[in-house]
């Protein structure tokens, strides 16, 4: 059974229906509110709510896009919604984004690089967590979840012209930020290399 | 090529490979430029990072948690969307049964009541002086002048009479 019939079926009540697109899209809803909140339990929680208004308002749900796109739509207006009633945008404690830590040099050294990269990754992400939230959306959906130019307009309802400039201003946006902190790894790499 | 083009060309390359000839002046810029060659390393570990964003997956369970959630949908009546997708459509229908409506208002109506002349008042066998009588008949001099000046703010009926 094609997507556009287990939609149809859904909107008629048709609760196995609704079951096979929520099995389908679980994981990559999931992620799309993870990588905007970077909190499991919290972005299982808006991922359920957003199935249930998805649920309730199928009836809306015009098949002018994907049914995909119009749950990325309702996940990115949840986790955005959510983010600014609660304010729940932590911020980023001096010690996690310490440059010292990030450059740790202990034990072999091998062992010590691929703790700098998980640790490089984790900042990183929380990093992201502190951009203004279109930012925040847009890298979250272009760089962790690998949705086209096209389909984040369509999310986002903005041009893909928007989506391109956007983009650039963010991932320009996140590296200064991040300069402070990875430039000490990048020492270590420089000196690592010489 | 300048610093800031250079930044472009690394910020573009998250997206995929620069073609040939963009990538060719990226390579020959970072070369001469310690501080883009800087930027570039630091451009590297966001893009590593990016790729190593674990494959989390939700809490188990995730739908029979849903499912307890989830409230009863009524099925939606068939002819609801035929409807909305007709609703523009049939606007110049609407404005045609309104302005019908209308007409018929107004040709179909009740009459509207005909003001009496004091002949067919008497006619009719009605007193044509029972507000005056009335104000004449008023013992206490306040409620007389009271009842007198109402009197005087009604509009004039065009037989001379004063209508309320």
């Amino acid at each position: 059974m094609d997507e556009r019939e287990l939609v149809e079926r859904a909107r008629s009540g048709d609760r196995e229906a609704f079951s096979c697109l929520v099995k389908m899209y679980e994981a990559k809803v999931f992620q799309l509110a993870y990588g905007l909140t970077r909190d499991r339990h919290l972005a299982d929680d808006l991922a359920q709510e957003a199935f249930i208004k998805a649920y309730t308002g199928l009836s809306r749900f015009e098949s002018r896009s994907a049914f995909g796109t119009w749950l990325y739509r309702i996940t990115v207006n949840q986790v955005k919604d959510h983010l600014r009633r609660a304010k729940v945008r932590k911020e980023v404690s001096l010690d996690d984004l310490n440059p010292t830590v990030l450059a740790d040099n202990d034990g072999p050294e091998r062992e010590a690089r691929l703790r700098a990269r998980e640790r490089t990754r984790e900042l990183v992400l929380r990093m992201i967590g502190r951009l203004p939230e279109k930012y925040a959306t847009i890298i979250s959906l272009r760089d962790l979840q690998g949705r086209s130019y096209e389909e984040i307009a369509e999310v986002l309802n903005i041009s893909p012209g928007t989506v391109d400039s956007r983009l650039y201003r963010a991932r320009k946006l996140l590296r200064k930020k991040l300069e402070p902190m990875l430039r000490p790894i990048g020492g270590s790499h420089e000196l690592q290399e010489s | 090529m300048n610093c800031k083009r250079a930044e472009n060309f690394l910020v573009r390359s998250f997206d995929g490979p620069l073609p040939s000839g963009q990538g060719d002046a990226l390579r020959g810029h970072l070369e001469d430029c310690p501080a883009c060659r800087q930027r570039n390393e630091e451009y590297d570990l966001i893009r590593e990072a990016f790729r190593a964003f674990p494959p989390v997956q939700p809490r188990p369970f995730f739908w029979e948690r849903l499912n307890a959630k989830l409230p009863t949908v009524e099925s939606s009546p068939r002819a609801w969307p035929v409807f909305r997708k007709l609703g523009f459509k049939l606007v110049p229908a609407y404005l045609a049964v309104i302005l019908a409506l209308g007409a018929a208002l107004v040709f179909l109506g009740p009459p509207a009541e005909a003001e009496l002349s004091q002949a067919e008042i008497l006619l009719r066998g009605e007193d044509p002086l029972t507000e005056t009588t009335g104000v004449l008949d008023e013992t206490r001099a306040e409620d007389k002048n009271m009842m007198i000046l109402f009197a005087s703010l009604e509009r004039p009926s065009s037989l001379g009479r004063r209508m309320p």
